[in-house]
């Protein structure tokens, strides 16, 4: 029996999670948290092969969340996907810039995340570790479903 | 979004022994409806997010899924349908008071007992949190108000308080006569926000383009100061002794008849009134 890799998803919106989970559960092994303190602690315990990454938390921004796990050794290979209901180029940037692997605008359609999930946890890393390629792309990775 | 805010606590009756980090919800603060509906991308996308997610999920899997994980992916479209037709009815109600359009039918009305009433049936999670009330037993605490919006009015605020409190943390509200007005507050047991995150609740919608994490304002808050503007009162947000924030509304007391009860009033534009 192999070990189902492990994707956290950190999102307080049951029907983001919902979502999230309908489309991933039966390929990998999801873990829900609501707020940014909880990503954090549960991700240095139990760290994640992706994080899917809501950038409106009720605690502390998203970007906050996604540079803290970059800065913590463990976590600094780890993809992260940032969702966000803002296309705004100035809001995706400002994902990047935190650290973001790649930032997806809802609404989106099933098939891009679990595409982009399939990607992110196949793709050979950079020595470092950083997605830099992948990034380097991802204004045409963007959710983007017509302005979303 | 760049909103002029102008602190009006200076100039309210009640408020002026009020922490100058109060934050009014003013007609000072009513962003023009092409602003407001530019920062409501998280109210209106999340459902809309859900409809086309669990719709598609179904098609692709209508022939292999058994009939029972058919039926959840219904019952999310049918739940993310009706997010979203709460949202677009909070939108045209917004737009109603505030363009004066929203006929009101005022009454002597116990704001405490309406209160009651939201947490019981229009917020019954409240019960995973501690409720503590501080109500008059004697003399209720009655407004003039029309109560359909009065009502929607308590929930959106029941709704933000419940948001920010933890599960088994408390929430608190208290109904008190203060001279000629009757006041609301309600406290939550959230993390503390800026005074910027204050002057932002009533026109910020969850998920903006700035996207302040703490903003967890909603299109509820926005027509919570619709709807007391309209009603004659003020709405305002205030850093709460215990570290949260406290929503605090005011009504003029129902000391005297109304002038307009029992016809039917036409709500005056925001602008007004607040």
């Amino acid at each position: 029996m192999t070990t189902r890799l492990n994707v956290l998803v950190v999102d307080d919106c049951p029907m983001n999670t919902l979502i999230v989970q309908e489309l991933l559960e039966d390929d990998f092994a999801v873990q829900i948290v609501g707020t940014g303190v909880d990503a954090l602690r549960h991700a240095r315990n139990v760290p994640p092969d992706l994080v899917l990454l809501d950038v409106m938390l009720p605690d502390m921004s998203g970007y906050d969340v996604c540079a803290a796990l970059r800065a913590t050794p463990r976590l600094g290979q780890v993809p992260i996907v940032m969702l966000s209901g803002c296309s705004d180029p100035a809001e995706i940037a400002r994902g990047l810039a935190a650290g973001a692997t790649a930032y997806l605008t809802k609404p989106f359609r099933p098939k891009q995340l679990t595409s982009l999930v399939g990607e992110l946890l196949t793709k050979p890393r950079s020595a470092d570790g950083v997605e830099t390629a992948l990034a380097g792309n991802l204004p045409g990775r963007r959710g983007g479903c017509g302005g979303a | 979004m760049q909103t002029a805010h102008q602190d009006a606590t200076a100039t309210h009756p009640t408020a002026t022994d009020a922490p100058t980090a109060d934050r009014l919800g003013s007609s000072d603060a009513v962003p023009c409806c092409g602003a407001l509906l530019a920062e409501l991308s998280h109210d209106l996308k999340t459902p809309l997010h859900g409809i086309l997610s669990f719709a598609e999920i179904g098609l692709g899997r209508c022939e292999s899924a058994p009939p029972e994980k058919l039926k959840g992916y219904f019952q999310r479209i049918q739940e993310a349908g009706q997010a979203l037709h709460r949202a677009l009815e909070d939108l045209i109600a917004i737009g109603k008071l505030e363009s004066g359009r929203a006929t009101l039918q005022p009454r002597a009305v116990d704001v405490a007992t309406l209160l009651r009433v939201q947490v019981t049936e229009g917020a019954p999670e409240s019960s995973e949190r501690s409720i503590q009330f501080a109500v008059p037993s004697a003399a209720p605490a009655r407004v003039w108000a029309d109560e359909a919006t009065l009502s929607r009015a308590l929930l959106a605020i029941l709704k933000f308080t419940l948001r920010r409190t933890p599960l088994g943390g408390a929430m608190r509200f208290s109904v008190d006569s203060e001279g000629d007005w009757v006041i609301l507050r309600a406290t939550d047991a959230g993390p503390p926000m800026s005074d910027a995150e204050l002057d932002r609740l009533f026109v910020h919608a969850r998920q903006s383009g700035e996207a302040d994490h703490d903003a967890l304002a909603c299109l509820g808050l926005v027509l919570a100061r619709a709807a007391f503007a309209a009603l004659g009162g003020w709405v305002r947000a205030r850093h709460a002794d215990n570290g949260g924030v406290t929503i605090e509304a005011g009504l003029p007391a129902c000391s005297r008849p109304h002038p307009d009860a029992p016809h039917a009033i036409t709500a005056p534009a925001t602008g007004n009134t607040a």
